[in-house]
């Protein structure tokens, strides 16, 4: 089962390239499935041995691999076998392929690699007695959904040199799902890549020879990178740079001058499926000439070769511009120019100059850059300061086991990694031992060591949102939603007087893990419903509090709790316990919030806010709740309503 | 990598504009009591690089790098493992001590992204000058003097203020579009070169003697500061209409100053060395600054009061 031809060779060149170029060791393919991750890996592994003549390793870096497996711990032979480090590429090592399946759920020991290898000259490995320089031999292929680009740290998205978007399965989906039943892999026509390891073993040669004594590119191949990507201040060179490179390879590929073409071909490849269609190789790499006919001035449309449909026309019988048009649409400025070579000396045809839409006369159509890089436009899904390893001491116990540390307490001894530790002093310590041939593991108390944990929540902010009052008002809640991203709070959302749900006479909490938890969002936007169970809403706020702050090993160490409401809370917190209204209610509703309020004031650890409703029909009310409160700071109040 | 290779690095004289972040590691090189630069900016502004290049360029080696996750023994130093493992106990010095031993200059790439523990340590050995060690049976104190030389990308996060404060200078580094094409032309013509290691074109070799001119250069106006005490009380006035926290501030102005007045070949500070230093210098000093953690609070009223106290 192959894909489709065009496009797979499209695919495979680009990949040639990012084997032969060093600056293009970092491939990133969007929305590729596992089939997809394959083949590209098995078509790099293929040109990379054919490019440098060695053996190639590989390997798939998961979500779960952490420090000691990334960069070693010093045992290499000593019984441990990857105690050299999957990442450490020391002078005389195999170059590496590292799969990472997908981006989104890499771990953030593996990122933080990934952000000191890739693109450096070189790389320092600093740990437990090793100290070593290296040129990191690796190519790094990743996949990525479009989608979850949010979630990856853009430091790390710009690191990755190459983005490729696969060629997608074959025409008939009945004819893929025949082959993944039978389990007939998807792979490529071996006659492509034939052809292009072939390319890829001329350019070593070439190389080899020091025979690569091309003259510098012309002004206008420089024109045509830096008009093809944006130049937004703040993108740095790296975008630029990539294209160039791109355009490098696959001119080395064809043992060619760099010519704007290429810079043409490298954008099609970065640019491949904007507008969901194959790529088409470009016209002008098969030589132009042989698509422009001669006498008769009858002229093949160079965008019917292999593309969409596009009916063959007569150069004179056709609009010029339309056609013009045409041939810009198809990314082929540098075969109009050729088209122009041709009419020399008569009338200019199609006149580059005046192409509309065009910012410079010779500059290629430039490439799709939201397609290209969505992440400038991606909602941020990521925590704040991804990359940064935090810990601290209530998330001893709790968290992903990031590393380990030293440590002074039996309680939470890792036992690998303690005798890990003492296996490098045993033979010293034996010398100097009274029992030398006592059995066992000479332990010492600085061999102890515990496992080092990712950091979970110790912040929690508690929303009370009395939707009654307050269900257009949750943007006063930015400030408190912004410092929760920054602290990676948790946050619990209480909502008082929500329509719907199993009784309105009840409060209802949603505990969430952050503020990029989708379930936050839809907890804020609700609809008002009859009743305003204020006293019920602080009362599980209470509740909250003491489960996460006082009862066992209670991980938080300080909650925020913001109060949206009017104060006019109108269900008397035993008819919330209970379910049901017994009788006529007075002002109970508002007397049992004060009571719980003032609960909520004495918790240590603890401050609350009150932000007040648009319209506080009874500001004195609501004083007398931010009192019991205990707020610090009471917010200034709105005269009576009308 | 073989600390002799360095086909792969691009020659400190290959950098292209970014004059205020060379401007920096010249001036801190010169003036080392100002204890180093953190250079802050976008992605892809070529701060490593050029960090490494200007290594190389004056001691023809890589910096002593603290990579993000260097583990503390490496860092305050610890036995040899090879020979521990074989029963003799043989100390290794950690980076803090190599740094001290090779001029001074310790660089961290992505300082921002350092675990806590080890910005601990070196906040302590950079505020005592002393590097004390009670660790694995080994106990000894020692006086070093380093200079930290930190880049950072601050999208990951800012500084702890007490690690900010550290850094002398500060440069905030950005992308300057008008450059774009020359940088292209010259990292393409490296990467063409680096395909080719055995035969370094012509223009790498004028390039390497351009550093060790370069080099020469800085030497001489590291033997030549002018004095700094005529232009103290300026130095003063502007750091306490900007409201810098400390003393540090004007400290650091000035022998900024003295450091830009040697390079510039003056024989004494101008008013216009002191212009050209002034956001180096204060700009993670001002108020504000600190709880972004990059320092990025300098701009126009900044820059205006700087005219107003400057003439």
């Amino acid at each position: 089962m192959s894909m489709p031809t065009p496009a797979l060779e499209a695919f495979l060149r680009a990949l040639a390239v990012a084997a032969i170029h060093p600056g293009l060791h970092s491939v990133l393919l969007f929305d590729a499935d596992k089939d997809e991750l394959d083949v590209a890996e098995v078509c790099l592994r293929t040109f990379l041995e054919t490019f440098l003549e060695e053996p190639i390793e590989a390997f798939t870096l998961g979500p779960y691999h952490h420090e000691q497996e990334l960069w070693g711990d010093g045992l290499e032979g000593r019984g441990f076998s990857n105690g050299g480090g999957l990442l450490v590429t020391p002078e005389g090592a195999p170059l590496r392929v590292v799969v990472i399946r997908d981006l989104s759920v890499l771990g953030v020991d593996a990122a933080r690699a990934c952000i000191q290898l890739m693109d450096s000259p070189i790389a320092h490995l600093e740990r437990h007695g090793r100290q070593l320089s290296f040129t990191p031999r690796i190519l790094w292929l990743a996949g990525c959904a479009r989608d979850a680009v949010g979630e990856v740290s853009a430091h790390l998205l710009d690191r990755f040199a190459l983005r490729l978007h696969p060629p997608g399965w074959c025409a008939d989906p009945r004819e893929r799902l025949r082959g993944s039943l039978r389990g007939v892999p998807l792979k490529p026509d071996p006659a492509l890549v034939h052809r292009v390891k072939r390319d890829v073993g001329r350019v070593r040669v070439c190389l080899r020879a020091g025979a690569e004594h091309t003259p510098p590119p012309a002004p206008s191949v420089f024109d045509c990178i830096l008009g093809a990507i944006g130049t937004a201040p703040s993108e740095g060179s790296r975008r630029q740079l990539s294209l160039a490179r791109l355009a490098v390879g696959l001119a080395r590929l064809e043992q060619a001058q760099l010519a704007r073409r290429h810079v043409v071909e490298a954008v099609e490849l970065l640019g491949f499926g904007a507008a969901g269609a194959p790529a088409r190789p470009s016209p002008a790499r098969k030589g132009a000439a042989s698509v422009l006919s001669d006498g008769g001035g009858v002229l093949q449309d160079p965008l019917e070769e292999g593309g969409a449909a596009a009916p063959s026309g007569v150069l004179g019988a056709h609009d010029p511009q339309e056609v013009f048009e045409r041939l810009r649409r198809a990314a082929l400025g540098a075969l109009a120019e050729e088209v122009n070579d041709l009419y020399q000396g008569a009338q200019q045809v199609f006149p580059v100059a005046s192409l509309p839409g065009t910012s410079a006369p010779e500059a290629p159509i430039p490439l799709d850059a939201d397609h290209v890089f969505p992440e400038d436009k991606a909602p941020v899904r990521r925590q704040y300061a991804a990359l940064r390893v935090a810990t601290s001491e209530r998330s001893r116990f709790r968290g992903p086991i990031i590393g380990t540390r030293v440590t002074d307490r039996m309680d939470e001894v890792a036992l690998i990694p303690t005798l890990m530790a003492a296996s490098l002093y045993q033979a010293f310590r034996r010398q100097r031992s009274t029992r030398p041939e006592a059995e066992g593991v000479i332990l010492l108390k600085s061999d102890l060591r515990a496992w080092r944990r990712g950091q979970t929540a110790e912040r929690l902010l508690i929303v009370v949102l009395d939707v009654t009052a307050c269900h257009d008002s949750v943007e006063a809640l930015e400030p408190f939603l912004r410092r929760a991203y920054v602290d990676r709070a948790a946050v619990r959302v209480i909502s008082v007087g929500a329509l719907g749900g199993e009784n309105e006479l009840r409060a209802r909490a949603v505990a969430t893990r952050g503020v990029l938890d989708p379930d936050l969002a839809r907890a804020l936007d609700q609809a008002p419903g009859q009743a305003t169970p204020l006293a019920h809403g602080l009362y599980l706020a209470l509740r909250a509090v003491r489960e996460h702050c006082h009862h066992g090993r209670g991980s938080m160490n300080r909650v925020e709790i913001v109060v949206l409401t009017d104060g006019l809370g109108n269900v008397p917190l035993a008819a919330s316990l209970s379910g049901r209204i017994s009788g006529p209610v007075a002002g109970e509703g508002i007397e049992d919030a004060l009571v719980v309020a003032g609960e909520l004031s004495r918790l240590k650890s603890t401050e609350s806010f009150l932000i007040p409703a648009p319209l506080v029909r009874a500001p004195d009310v609501l004083r007398t709740l931010a009192d019991a409160l205990g707020v610090a700071d009471p917010p200034a109040l709105q005269g009576e309503a009308r | 990598m073989n600390q002799d290779s360095v086909i792969n690095l691009l020659p400190y004289s290959a950098v292209t504009g970014q004059r205020a972040l060379t401007l920096a590691l010249e001036i801190a090189y010169v003036a080392p009591r100002i204890n180093g630069v953190l250079l802050s900016g976008e992605r892809g502004t070529g701060k490593s690089t050029t960090v490494r290049a200007f290594s190389y360029m004056l001691h023809s080696r890589l910096p002593v790098t603290i990579p993000i996750n260097a583990t503390e023994d490496r860092v305050v130093g610890g036995w040899k493992v090879e020979d521990l493992m074989r029963g003799e106990a043989i100390e290794q010095k950690g980076l803090i001590e190599e740094a001290h031993d090779a001029g001074g200059m310790l660089y961290i790439d992505e300082v921002n992204l350092l675990d806590d523990h080890i910005v601990n340590i070196l906040l302590d050995v950079t505020a005592n000058g002393i590097l004390e060690v009670q660790r694995e049976g080994r106990a000894f104190r020692r006086q070093v003097r380093i200079s930290l030389v930190g880049t950072m990308n601050p999208e990951e996060g800012g500084l702890r203020p007490q690690l900010l404060d550290r850094f002398g200078l500060m440069v905030t580094v950005r992308t300057e579009p008008e450059n774009r094409r020359e940088v292209l032309k010259q990292v393409l013509r490296f990467d063409k070169a680096c395909a080719t290691p055995d035969a370094p074109p012509a223009w790498l070799r004028d390039l390497r003697k351009q550093d060790a001119a370069r080099r020469e250069s800085l030497n001489q106006a590291k033997r030549r500061l002018p004095d700094s005490e005529p232009v103290l009380d300026l130095c003063v006035d502007l750091t306490a209409e900007l409201k810098c926290d400390g003393h540090r501030g004007a400290l650091v102005l000035a022998q900024a100053a003295q450091a830009c007045a040697a390079l510039n070949g003056h024989r004494e500070i101008t008013r216009d060395d002191i212009r050209a230093v002034a956001q180096l210098a204060l700009q993670h000093r001002i108020p504000g600054a600190s709880s972004a953690g990059d320092g990025s609070y300098w701009g126009d009223a900044e820059n205006a009061v700087v005219d107003r106290i400057l003439g």
